[in-house]
C-alpha cells in the first residue's frame, strides 16, 4: 500500500474533470451525453477510491476508468441505434464546411478523423498523442501488450492520415 | 512522463503536418467553466466532504431521522388522498412541489422508507398530469443537491422520457414533470424540454408546445437542440 496521501474526490475533480470530459469527448461520446458519461467516471472513483492502492499513477488509473465508461457506453443498445442530430453522418458529403469559427471546425474535424478508428486504435491514439500518456501507460490503460498497442498506435495513424488526405482531395 | 523509446507525437514534430496540427488543436478542446460547474453541481454529494460514505460517517442525526418520518408520513397520507379522488385531476402545486422536498431530506441508509418515498412520488406526479414545467423557490437548490439518492438519476429518468416519446408521449411527459419536480436546477434541463416540448405535440396540445418552444429559445440562445426544437414545431 502507498504511503501517499489518497486525494479526496473533489481534489479528483478540480485536478482532472475537465480532461476526462475531453478524453470522453475524443473516444466518441457526443456532446450530449459527456456530462452523463463525466458523472458515471465520478461515480466509479467515488465507489473505488478507496481501493486505488497507487499501484499505478492515478491518472493511469483514471484513464482506464474512461475507457472503459465510454466502451460500455458504446454498447448500449440504444446508443448502437442512435446517431445524435448534433453532429453529421459520417457519410455525409458535405464535412468540411466551416464551422462558426475555426476551432469549431478544427474540433470537428479532429472527430471525423479520429471517427474512422475503431475502438481498440482510438483509445491508442487519443491517450497517445492528445493526452499524451508514454506508450507503457498507454498499454497499461488499455490493458493490452506493448508491441500491440505501438501496433495500434503506427495503423491508427495511417487511417486518420489518409482520411485526412482523402478529406482533401474531396475538397479539390 | 516518459518518452523511452516512444515515437515522436504528431504534435511535436516540426515543422507540424496538417494531421499534428490537428490533434494539437484538440488539447484545447476541453469543457467550459460553465460546462464542468454543472458537473459539479450534479456531483455535489460525491464531491461534499460531508456526505462520504456511509461507512466512513456517523448515522443522521435523530433530527433528520425525525424528519424523514414525518416527510415519509406526508408522503403516505397525500398519496392516499390523491388516490382516494379520482377525479382531482390537479392537486395544488404547492402539494405536489413539496413531495419530492420532503423526500429529498430522507437519508441514504433509511432504505425502506425510501423505497416507500420513491413509489409514492411517483404515485403523487403520475396523479398530476398538470405539474407545472420548472418551478422556481427558495427551496429547490437544497432539494436538487440531494433528491438524486432516492430514485433514478436525472440522466436515467429523461432516459426512460425519450424512450416512452413514440409509444406514450403522456408518460414521457410525466416523466419529464417528475424530473423538473426532483432536478429542477439540473444539468439536462434542455433535455428535458426538448423532450417535453415533443411530448405535448405528440399529444396535440401544440398551444403548450408553442409557449414551451418560445421560453426554449429564450432560455437558452444558441442551443445545439433548437433545431430539433423547431423541427417538432408545426410548418
Amino acid at each position: 500500500m502507498s504511503s501517499a496521501p489518497r486525494p479526496t474526490v473533489r481534489q479528483v475533480f478540480d485536478e482532472h474533470a475537465r480532461y476526462i470530459w475531453r478524453t470522453l469527448r475524443h473516444l466518441g461520446i457526443p456532446d450530449a451525453d459527456a456530462p452523463d458519461l463525466c458523472q458515471e467516471v465520478f461515480v466509479t472513483v467515488h465507489r473505488k477510491l478507496a481501493d486505488f492502492e497507487g499501484r499505478s499513477s492515478l491518472r493511469t488509473w483514471l484513464y482506464g476508468i474512461c475507457i472503459r465508461v465510454a466502451s460500455e457506453h458504446r454498447r448500449r443498445p440504444y446508443v448502437r441505434n442512435e446517431r445524435p442530430v448534433s453532429e453529421p453522418p459520417p457519410e455525409s458529403g458535405a464535412p468540411s464546411v466551416p464551422g462558426p469559427d475555426a476551432a469549431l471546425a478544427g474540433r470537428a474535424a479532429v472527430q471525423r478523423l479520429l471517427s474512422v478508428l475503431d475502438e481498440d486504435k482510438r483509445n491508442v491514439i487519443v491517450l497517445y498523442e492528445i493526452e499524451g500518456f508514454s506508450m507503457k501507460e498507454v498499454a497499461a490503460i488499455v490493458q493490452c501488450p506493448l508491441q500491440t498497442a505501438y501496433s495500434r498506435l503506427h495503423a491508427g495513424r495511417e487511417l486518420m492520415l489518409a482520411a485526412l488526405n482523402a478529406e482533401g482531395e474531396a475538397d479539390k | 512522463m516518459t518518452r523511452g523509446s516512444d515515437p515522436g507525437r504528431l504534435s511535436d514534430a516540426t515543422p507540424q503536418s496538417p494531421l499534428g496540427r490537428l490533434l494539437a488543436s484538440a488539447e484545447r478542446d476541453v469543457p467550459s467553466e460553465q460546462e464542468l460547474a454543472a458537473l459539479a453541481g450534479r456531483l455535489g454529494e460525491l464531491l461534499e466532504p460531508a456526505h462520504l460514505p456511509a461507512a466512513a460517517t456517523p448515522g443522521p442525526s435523530l433530527l433528520v431521522k425525525v424528519g424523514a418520518a414525518v416527510g415519509v408520513a406526508g408522503l403516505v397520507v397525500g398519496a392516499l388522498l390523491v388516490l382516494r379522488r379520482p377525479h382531482a385531476v390537479s392537486p395544488a402545486p404547492a402539494n405536489a412541489s413539496s413531495v419530492p422536498a420532503a423526500a429529498a431530506v430522507a437519508p441514504e441508509n433509511v432504505s425502506a422508507p425510501l423505497a416507500l418515498t420513491s413509489s409514492a412520488t411517483a404515485s403523487v406526479v403520475e396523479a398530476a398530469p398538470k405539474l407545472a414545467a420548472p418551478r422556481k423557490s427558495s427551496t429547490e437548490p437544497a432539494k436538487s443537491a440531494t433528491s438524486g439518492a432516492e430514485g433514478p438519476s436525472e440522466p436515467a429518468l429523461l432516459e426512460q422520457a425519450r424512450r416512452a416519446l413514440a409509444s406514450s408521449p403522456a408518460t414521457a411527459l410525466s416523466l419529464t414533470n417528475q424530473d423538473a419536480a426532483r432536478f429542477p436546477r439540473g444539468a439536462l434541463a434542455q433535455e428535458r424540454e426538448v423532450i417535453a416540448i415533443e411530448a405535448l405535440r405528440r399529444l396535440g396540445r401544440g398551444a403548450e408546445a408553442d409557449r414551451r418552444a418560445a421560453a426554449f429559445a429564450q432560455a437558452f440562445p444558441g442551443s445545439a437542440h433548437q433545431r430539433r426544437v423547431e423541427d417538432a414545431s408545426p410548418k
